[in-house]
């Protein structure tokens, strides 16, 4: 077997003491910039880039992986423990994180988060091992048409998101979508909504806009709790049972864990998507087939584990085709491939065959340094709770400095930290009137590649979307969704006409009581 | 064991706080310690802190490959007194990043590598610099990158096959970019060979350029030789090359002229090169001369040139601002022709 050759010469590889080591270094670093908001993965990978070319390229790209792997499991911890995202990616994993961890179960969404995202890096580097090249085919037949029925299928799991009154959802979803459109017009090239400034040409970037929203609001949102006293400091004692606890119920959900590893391998791998849909696409698709939807966004902890079994799925899947195919699926393979072309090396088919060495080190990596970062998280949950009994008053400025340095980081633009304070505000404006936030990130995330395919798509299709439906995998997603924006409205006309079969006043009544719990 | 964990984490804790002040601490105010250099030979000069090597695109993009490899082998060779930090300035056709460095009035640290998007952005935008070589301190080219016709290996083998078949029905092709330097080729190309109105699919990028043609998503596609590399031959297969002669790489693969075109204005090449903020200080303009000079001449880039198929051009000082300038006019001119712009 090929895969177990290539798994031995990774094996040495990897177990060469100064690969190890630098491998070590790596995962450590990725999980501390996945702690620190806005200075995500793919910065980390980026910054430390000029450092490898004094390494043996086998260790460099297992030290840039190992920084990318540590950063998606680090992103949770700051979603979690304090509502702010690390990572993009995280963004998901704070919908039910956070709530888990105001009712102090901090560490067991700790727990879930690491497990899940360990099970998944496991799983991901197992098709990466054995099914590398059918998988890799995949990414090259999804065209415009096909990214823009992902999208779709995407925003439809979001459609009575959170359980909010509809036009909130759709006020929040629209406004997201309207600042999306800030920037530079994808197809023509022209300045749109700019007001003829050069500031607003990088359009907003989600990642101060997400800083603002989720952490500076919850911080000052948090203090007018303590104000009223409402709230008591998020506590967290690491305790033994919350990890068996964890794996058990990994263990008994395993049918979410495997849909949304899938999930995540298939959108990672698409160019340019990579884990922050993914995450948001399991969130929304383990939410919509949940027996209790209305659990999520309070606390539920499958809600935890989905996204990060997809980000980590998502991570894995994205170095794929950009190893067989010289195409990155997410911004930090991106900068990997960058990282080949400074070694002297071309991504693609023949890369396996040039250099085994590096592409077989880096793959036996992933079973190594995911294991590590994961280690790394369990020992750090003590280190952590810790962290958390450091009085609020110190702890919060801390965490407030680290989201606009790292809000400026991003662009080194001024821009950015004016956006954190901005929505920091709006984002407790919001809260105070009870309108849902994830759907507005959603929307802000995944606005400019839907539009950009939606009109690569029309450019294709000489303006007329049947091109949609002329290509089978493009049909099957967009009838999939549309189907799911229908359901609620389906599924009420069908109940509505079995109830007027039954011809019962009274049953009719019952059932919008039953549509009224399940909006609160 | 746990005080090694401990002092590795310190270690690495470390590392990412310099990283964290490395990549905040580039804001202040550039101030113009270097006024008055009086009469006589200006002698090179480092700059008094960290370089800004400004991109146009976000990491992985075509010219951070390039900027990061240049900014590697300073590192190597050890050929900068201060460090050298990649500062990238995406969005607008490079209008971001052009803007960032024209804040940078007088500064003696920050310097942008080129594409041909600084050539036509300034006059699609409206920015409140003119040109790039009338606004900017020139400082070196790099490298020149040549384009060629690629197709999808399950299509036309030869240019005369595409052709016959352009003309016939409309193409799609894929491009970097809305506005970018392969749609002002494209519309030489269409104009010269009398083909059907082409589609262009804009993307983000040469890589998703050569990604949706490997993927037969479009009919063909106009890219820079190293963007097709990972899918070369496998997937894809260049049918001409817009250079006057034949690359050294692909010896089968004809010219522009040898199949038929007569246009000169399709000898269009990719300037790779590096311009410095305007009113940089002479001896700190001379000073990253010297450093390009050396990265131009050291083994790696020599290395990197051969591997990514570029041709290797290196000039300086008022070369290279005349180069900048024509290549200027010669955009105003194409921009004007295709009726992007008009005439004034």
């Amino acid at each position: 077997m090929e895969a177990f050759e290539g798994l031995r010469i990774g094996l040495g590889q990897v177990l060469d003491p100064s690969n190890f080591f630098f491998m070590t270094v790596g995962v450590m670093l990725g999980l501390i910039v996945g702690v620190l908001p806005g200075l995500g993965g793919t910065a980390g990978v980026a910054l430390l880039l000029p450092v490898t070319v004094f390494m043996a390229p086998s260790a460099a790209i297992l030290m840039l992986a190992g920084i990318y792997w540590g950063s998606i499991f680090g992103g949770a911890i700051t979603s979690i423990l304090f509502g702010v995202a690390g990572e993009p990616w995280s963004v998901a994993t704070m919908f039910d994180g956070r709530p888990l961890a105001k009712q102090g179960k901090a560490g067991l969404a700790l727990m879930a988060a690491f497990t899940a995202s360990f099970t998944s890096a496991i799983l991901g580097a197992l098709l990466f091992t054995f099914l590398a090249t059918p998988f890799a085919g995949l990414a090259l037949r999804f065209g415009p048409p096909e990214l823009f029925a992902v999208l779709l299928l995407t925003f439809s799991t979001f459609v009575g998101f959170g359980g909010a009154p509809p036009f909130k959802t759709i006020a929040m979803i629209a406004a997201g979508l309207l600042l999306t459109t800030v920037g530079l017009d994808v197809v023509s090239g022209t300045p749109r909504l700019t007001f003829g400034t050069v500031t607003l040409l990088q359009g907003f970037d989600f990642i101060p806009v997400t800083i603002g929203l989720f952490g500076i609001a919850e911080i000052l949102y948090g203090a007018t709790e303590r104000v009223r006293g409402v709230i008591a400091v998020t506590q967290m004692k690491p305790r033994f049972a919350d990890f068996l606890l964890a794996i058990k119920t990994q263990l008994q959900r395993w049918w979410i864990a495997l849909t949304n590893f899938l999930l995540g391998f298939v959108v990672g791998m698409l160019p340019g998507l990579g884990a922050t849909p993914a995450s948001f696409m399991a969130w929304g698709v383990t939410r919509r087939t949940s027996k209790h939807p209305e659990r999520f966004g309070k606390g539920a902890i499958e809600g935890v584990m989905a996204p990060e079994t997809a980000n980590n799925a998502a991570g894995t899947a994205a170095i794929l085709p950009m190893l067989t195919l010289g195409i990155p699926g997410s911004p930090t393979a991106a900068v990997i491939m960058a990282g080949l072309f400074i070694w002297g090396m071309i991504p693609g088919p023949t890369l396996f065959e040039d250099h085994p060495d590096v592409v077989w080190g880096f793959i036996t990596g992933l079973y190594f340094s995911n294991t590590l970062a994961f280690l790394m998280c369990l020992f750090a949950t003590p280190l952590l709770a810790m962290v958390l009994r450091v009085p609020y008053a110190i702890l919060t400025p801390i965490i407030v400095v680290f989201c606009i340095a790292g809000a400026y980081s991003v662009n080194n633009s001024m821009f950015d930290v004016w956006l954190v304070l901005i929505f920091g505000v709006i984002g407790v404006v919001l809260r105070v009137l009870q309108y849902p936030v994830a759907p507005f990130i959603v929307a802000l995330v995944l606005g400019f590649p839907t539009e950009a395919a939606l009109r690569r798509t029309m450019i294709l299709g000489d303006g007329s979307l049947g091109i949609l439906f002329g290509r089978p995998i493009a049909a099957v997603l967009t009838v999939v969704a549309l189907l799911l924006f229908m359901q609620p409205l389906l599924s009420s006309v069908i109940r509505r006409v079995r109830a007027a079969r039954r011809g019962g006043k009274e049953e009719e009544e019952e059932e919008e009581e039953e549509e009224q719990v399940a909006v609160k | 064991m746990h005080s090694i964990k401990w002092r590795r984490f310190l270690f690495a804790s470390v590392v990412v706080l310099l990283l964290v002040v490395a990549a905040c601490a580039q804001e202040e105010p550039a101030g113009d310690e270097s006024e008055g250099d009086g009469g006589g030979a200006v002698e090179a000069k480092a700059p008094g802190r960290a370089v800004e090597f400004v991109v146009t695109t976000s990491p992985g993009g075509g010219s951070d490959v390039y900027a990061r490899r240049m900014a590697s082998i300073i590192e190597e060779l050890d050929l900068s007194t201060v460090p050298w930090v990649v500062v990238n300035q995406e969005g607008g056709s490079g209008a971001v990043a052009m803007q960032y460095l024209h804040s940078k009035v007088g500064a003696s640290n920050a310097v942008l590598i080129t594409l041909n998007s600084v050539f036509t952005t300034p006059q699609l935008q409206d920015l409140p610099f003119a040109s790039i070589s009338e606004d900017f301190t020139p400082i070196a080219s790099m490298a020149l990158d040549a384009f060629a016709l690629w197709a999808n290996t399950d299509t036309w083998e030869t240019y005369e096959e595409f052709e016959a078949e352009a003309k016939q029905r409309s193409l799609t092709v894929a491009g970097t970019g809305a506005r970018q330097e392969d749609e002002v080729l494209l519309n030489l190309l269409v104009r010269a060979a009398g083909l059907k109105k082409v589609r262009y699919v804009p993307q983000e990028g040469g890589g998703d350029v050569a990604a949706q043609l490997a993927g037969g998503h479009v009919d063909f596609s106009l890219n820079n030789p190293s963007e097709g590399l990972p899918h070369y031959p496998d997937r894809l297969r260049p049918l001409v090359v817009f250079t006057p002669e034949r690359m050294d790489a692909w010896p089968d693969v004809p010219t522009f002229e040898e199949v038929g075109l007569d246009a000169p204005e399709l000898d269009y090449r990719q300037v790779r090169g590096i311009v410095g903020a305007p009113g940089m200080p002479e001896e700190n303009q001379l000073w990253f001369e010297d450093i390009f000079r050396q990265v131009f001449e050291s083994d790696q880039w020599q290395d990197a040139l051969e591997e990514e198929l570029l041709i290797g051009e290196f000039l300086v000082g008022d070369e290279f601002g005349d180069m900048l300038r024509e290549y200027d006019e010669l955009h105003t001119e194409l921009m004007i022709d295709i009726g992007w712009v008009e005439e004034d």
